[in-house]
C-alpha cells in the first residue's frame, strides 16, 4: 500500500515524496474515515483531495469560502493538467452558471462557495453525482466562535447528509482545540479522524520591531529594504498605505507592485505571475494576496500593519520560505496600529442600528455592499432574527478583540516567540534556539538570507524598433520587418 | 478609467452651456431622447459610452469652476477663456481617443479579455506549449474562444493574430505601438501593468489608459474591416446597430411602412414611446427617412414659420398657436432634420 501510494504520487503529480501530513490524511481517507486535517500553510493541503480524486477516479466537491482563493486553486489545477476543474460562485454570470450546472458531470473538481450550496437546484444537481470526496476547505469558518465565521457553513452538516454522507475531509491551517471540536460537531461527523501537525515553521525567524510613530516605522522599513534581498511580501491593512509605500520603494529602485482588491483581474494575474517568475521582488499587499501563491523562495514576510489575530498571522507568515531555507517574519508595530485594527474589527461587523434597520427591510440590503452588510445578508438568509444577530455580533466582537489582544501579547512578549505561538495553539512547545529562532536574545541578521540581490529598476526611453522585437518574442517564427 | 480633472475641459464649449448634464448622460450610456437631442445639437454623440469614469464628475467640475476654467450658468457650465487655453495645450500633450464613436455599442471590457487571451494562446501555440496559466480566468471568454478555435483551428489563429497585429501596428506611431505590445502576455513573457509602464517610461497613467483602450478598440475595428475569421470574435462584443434592441424593432416596423399607431399595438407600447424610439433613430442613424413622417407641405410651413431663427431657440408653444394640429413629435423631428442639414451655429 505504502509503496503504491508513493508510486501513484510520482506518476500522477510528479513528486518524489509526500509532504508533512499528506500521506496520513490520504491513508485515513482511503480507509473510508471522515477526516479533519489541521496542517500548517505551505504543506500542500490541496494535494490531499486531488490525490483522492485521481485515485478513486470520482468527482470531488470542495467548499471554499473565498472567491479569490477559489480562482487561484482552479487555475493551479488547470495548469497541472486538470482541465475539468470549475468554480461555482457569485462571480459567475447567469448564463455561465447555467452552462456549468448543465455540464456538471463533465467536471472532476468542483469548487463551490457555501452561499451557492443554499440553492435547491444546485443541491439537486450535486446529488446526482457519485461524489468521491466532500471537502470543506478553511473549515474553521464553521466555528461560530471563530473570527472568520460564515453563517452558510453551519448548513454543511445538513448538506452533507443530503448528499448521502460522502467521504468527508475538513481542512484548515489553524484551529484551536475548541474550533476543532466545533468543526466535527457542526459537520455532524460521527467518528472523525483528527490529524494535527504543529503550526511551527522552524526555518522562519520570528521578529517584531516597535516604534513610537509611523514616521519612525517608515524610516526603519526603508533602511532594511536596502539590506533585504530576494522575494518578499509586505502586508498592509490599508490599500492607500500599500500604494504609498510602493511608490517610495520604487523611488529606492526596488522592483515592487501592489496587490489589492482594486486591481482588475488581468492586473492581478500579471502581478502574481511576475512575482512567481521572479520578475518582481516585492509585493505590497493587503491580505487578499497569497492565498493560492505557491512560491517556495519568498524570503521575508513583513507586516507593516498588524493582522487581526495570531491565526491570520501564522497563515500569512506561512508563505515564507516554503523550500525550508532560512526566512524571516517581521512585524512592525506602533501604538496607532492597535486603534486602526480595532476600528477595522468594528467596521467588519454590523452595528445595532444597521441590524434593526435592515431587519425591517431586508430587501434593501441588496443595494448595499461592504463586509459587515454581506455578513448581515447571509445571516438573514439563514433565518437569524435581529436579536440573535445582535447577540452573535456582540460575542464575535468580544472574541475578535480578545484575539487581537492575544496578538498584542505576542508583540509585547519578552520570551521566545516560537514558544508563545506553540502554546497558543496547544502544540508541544519547541525549545528556544540560540541561533535563528526569534529575537528574544538578539535581532535578526539580515545578511544571512540566501538570495539574489534585488533587481534594480531602471527608467527607460522608448525606442522605435521595440514593438517588432516584442512581437518576435511572442511568436516563435515571426519575421522581423 | 479616471481622468485628471483638467482633461474634462476638452469636452466643454464657450457657448453651449448644457454640456455637463448631456455629457454625463452620454458617457454613462444613459441614452434618453433628450440627452441624444442635445448631444446631436452639440455634436457630442461620438462620446456615447466612452470609457471614462464619471464617478467624481460633479466634484471635478466644481473644482474646475473654482479654478476659473469653467463658469457656472443658469443652464449648466461654459468654458472660460482661461479654460480654452488649457484645452489647446492639453490636446497637444495628452493621448486622445482616435475613434471615440466606436465605443458606442462596444463591450470593450470583455473584448479586452478576449484579445489578451487570443494573443496568449497564439503565442504559446507558436512555441508548442500547452502548459501555462491562462490570462482570462473568465468562463464565458474561454468558452467562446474554444468554440471559435474548434471552428477555425490553431493554424488559422496563429497566422491571423500575427499578421493582423503586424499590419495594424505598422500604421501606428512605433513608440506607441511598443507601449501597446508591452502589455501583451505570451510564451515566457508577461505583460506589464499600466502602473509599471508609467514607472518605467515617462507617461501618466491616464495617458497610458487612453492609449491602450484606443488601440484595443481600433484593432477591433481593423479586424472587422479585414473580415477574416478573427472578426467573428469581435462581433461578440460590437453591436451591429447603434440602436438598442427595442428601438431597432420599432424602427424596422417603421421602415416596413407601418403606421405609428399600428407599431404601438404590435409592440404593446404607448404611442409616445414609439415616437421616442423613432426620434432616437433619427438622432443616431445617418439615413432616417424624414419624409415618411413630415409631408412636404408641413415641412414648408415650418420652414417659413421659423425663418432665420437659430434652431436651438425655437419654441414649440408659439408654433402651436399658429399650427394647432402639429404634434411635438413632428416638431422635434423637423428640428432634428434641420440640425442635420444646417448644423448648429452657437
Ligand atoms: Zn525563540
Amino acid at each position: 500500500m505504502e509503496l503504491e501510494l508513493e508510486r501513484f504520487l510520482q506518476q500522477n503529480f510528479g513528486y518524489e515524496a509526500f509532504k508533512l501530513g499528506q500521506k496520513e490524511t490520504i491513508t485515513s481517507l482511503l480507509e473510508h474515515k471522515d477526516t479533519l486535517a489541521i496542517l500548517p500553510t505551505g504543506t500542500g493541503k490541496s494535494l490531499c483531495y486531488q490525490f483522492i480524486g485521481q485515485y478513486l477516479n470520482k468527482p470531488v466537491l470542495i467548499v471554499s469560502p473565498l472567491i479569490s482563493l477559489m480562482q487561484d486553486q482552479v487555475e493551479q489545477l488547470r495548469y497541472q493538467g486538470q482541465k475539468a476543474t470549475v468554480a461555482l460562485n457569485s462571480s459567475l454570470s447567469y448564463s455561465e452558471k447555467r452552462f456549468v450546472l448543465n455540464n456538471l458531470t463533465q467536471f472532476k473538481y468542483i469548487y463551490i462557495s457555501p452561499e451557492m450550496l443554499s440553492s435547491n437546484e444546485v443541491l439537486g444537481r450535486l446529488q446526482a453525482l457519485d461524489l468521491g470526496l466532500f471537502v470543506v476547505d478553511e473549515a474553521h469558518c464553521i466555528s461560530k466562535w471563530g473570527p472568520d465565521f460564515r453563517p452558510d457553513y453551519l448548513n454543511l452538516g445538513r448538506i452533507r447528509h443530503f448528499l448521502g454522507d460522502p467521504l468527508t475531509l475538513a481542512l484548515t491551517a489553524t484551529a484551536t482545540e475548541n474550533v476543532a471540536q466545533d468543526i466535527i460537531k457542526e459537520l455532524d461527523i460521527k467518528q472523525a479522524e483528527l490529524i494535527r501537525y504543529p503550526v511551527d515553521r522552524p526555518n522562519i525567524f520570528l521578529a517584531v520591531e516597535k516604534f513610537t510613530d509611523q514616521a519612525q516605522k517608515d524610516e526603519y522599513l526603508f533602511s532594511i529594504m536596502q539590506k533585504l534581498h530576494g522575494a518578499g511580501i509586505i502586508y498592509f491593512s490599508s490599500k492607500k498605505q500599500a500604494e504609498k509605500i510602493k511608490q517610495q520603494l520604487i523611488a529606492q529602485k526596488i522592483s515592487t507592485a501592489v496587490y489589492h482588491a482594486d486591481l482588475s483581474l488581468t492586473e492581478r494575474f500579471l502581478v502574481q505571475q511576475q512575482f512567481l517568475t521572479g520578475q518582481l521582488d516585492v509585493i505590497c499587499a493587503t491580505s487578499a494576496f497569497g492565498m493560492g501563491i505557491n512560491k517556495a523562495d519568498v524570503r521575508y514576510v513583513i507586516h507593516y500593519h498588524m493582522p487581526n489575530d495570531l491565526e491570520d498571522y501564522v497563515q500569512e507568515i506561512g508563505r515564507c520560505s516554503r523550500d525550508g531555507a532560512l526566512g524571516v517574519a517581521l512585524l512592525l508595530y506602533e501604538p496607532q496600529d492597535l486603534k486602526r485594527q480595532e476600528f477595522i474589527i468594528q467596521k467588519s461587523l454590523p452595528d445595532r442600528q444597521q441590524i434593526n434597520y435592515f431587519a425591517k427591510q431586508k430587501a434593501l440590503l441588496e443595494n448595499f455592499s461592504g463586509e459587515e452588510l454581506e455578513l448581515l445578508k447571509r445571516l438573514f438568509a439563514n433565518g437569524y432574527s435581529a436579536t440573535q444577530i445582535l447577540e452573535l455580533v456582540q460575542i464575535r466582537q468580544k472574541k475578535r478583540t480578545k484575539a487581537l489582544f492575544k496578538l498584542l501579547e505576542y508583540i509585547e512578549t519578552k520570551e521566545c516567540r516560537r514558544q508563545f505561538i506553540a502554546t497558543y495553539f496547544k502544540d508541544q512547545a519547541p525549545k528556544h534556539r540560540i541561533k535563528n529562532c526569534c529575537d528574544r536574545d538578539e535581532p535578526f541578521d539580515f545578511s544571512q538570507l540566501k538570495s539574489k540581490n534585488h533587481k534594480i529598476l531602471k527608467k527607460e526611453s522608448l525606442k522605435t524598433s521595440d514593438y517588432q522585437k516584442i512581437l518576435a518574442k511572442l511568436f516563435k517564427d515571426y519575421e522581423l520587418k | 478609467m479616471t481622468v485628471e480633472s483638467r482633461q474634462w475641459l476638452k469636452y466643454f464649449s464657450p457657448t453651449q452651456s448644457r454640456r455637463p448634464a448631456v455629457l454625463k448622460q452620454l458617457l454613462e450610456n444613459h441614452l434618453t431622447t433628450s440627452a441624444l437631442f442635445w448631444g446631436k445639437a452639440y455634436d457630442l454623440l461620438e462620446y456615447i459610452a466612452l470609457p471614462i469614469s464619471t464617478a467624481n464628475f460633479e466634484a471635478e467640475l466644481a473644482l474646475l469652476c473654482e479654478q476659473g476654467f469653467l463658469q457656472k450658468t443658469a443652464q449648466g457650465m461654459l468654458l472660460t477663456k482661461k479654460g480654452t487655453k488649457v484645452v489647446q495645450v492639453d490636446l497637444m500633450n495628452h493621448a486622445q481617443f482616435g475613434m471615440p464613436a466606436f465605443f458606442h455599442g462596444f463591450d470593450w471590457k470583455n473584448w479586452e479579455k478576449m484579445f489578451l487571451l487570443m494573443v496568449q494562446v497564439a503565442s504559446e501555440l507558436s512555441y508548442q506549449n500547452s502548459n501555462y496559466f491562462v490570462i482570462a480566468n473568465d468562463l464565458r471568454t474561454q468558452y467562446r474562444f474554444k468554440e471559435w478555435l474548434k471552428k477555425y483551428g490553431k493554424e488559422r489563429l496563429l497566422s491571423e493574430v500575427q499578421t493582423s497585429l503586424a499590419e495594424f501596428l505598422s500604421q501606428e506611431d512605433p513608440k506607441l505601438a511598443t507601449l501597446f505590445c508591452e502589455q501583451l502576455t505570451g510564451h515566457n513573457q508577461l505583460g506589464k501593468t499600466r502602473n509599471q509602464l508609467a514607472t518605467i517610461y515617462d507617461y501618466s497613467l491616464t495617458d497610458l489608459e487612453v492609449l491602450w483602450l484606443d488601440m484595443c478598440s481600433r484593432y477591433a475595428q481593423f479586424l472587422l474591416t479585414k473580415g477574416q475569421a478573427l472578426s467573428e470574435l469581435v462581433h461578440f462584443y460590437k453591436r451591429n446597430s447603434l440602436l438598442s434592441e427595442s428601438n431597432q424593432k420599432t424602427y424596422e416596423l417603421f421602415l416596413a411602412q407601418k403606421k405609428l399607431t399600428e407599431i404601438a399595438k404590435i409592440r404593446g407600447l404607448k404611442l409616445g414611446t414609439i415616437q421616442e424610439h423613432l426620434l432616437n433613430a433619427a438622432l443616431l442613424l445617418a439615413d432616417f427617412p424624414f419624409a415618411q413622417v413630415l409631408s412636404s407641405k408641413l415641412t414648408s410651413e415650418l420652414k417659413s414659420f421659423y425663418g432665420e431663427t437659430p434652431i436651438l431657440e425655437w419654441d414649440f408653444k408659439t408654433l402651436q398657436a399658429t399650427l394647432p394640429d402639429i404634434s411635438f413629435f413632428e416638431y422635434r423631428l423637423y428640428q432634428i432634420e434641420r440640425i442635420i442639414q444646417d448644423g448648429v451655429r452657437t
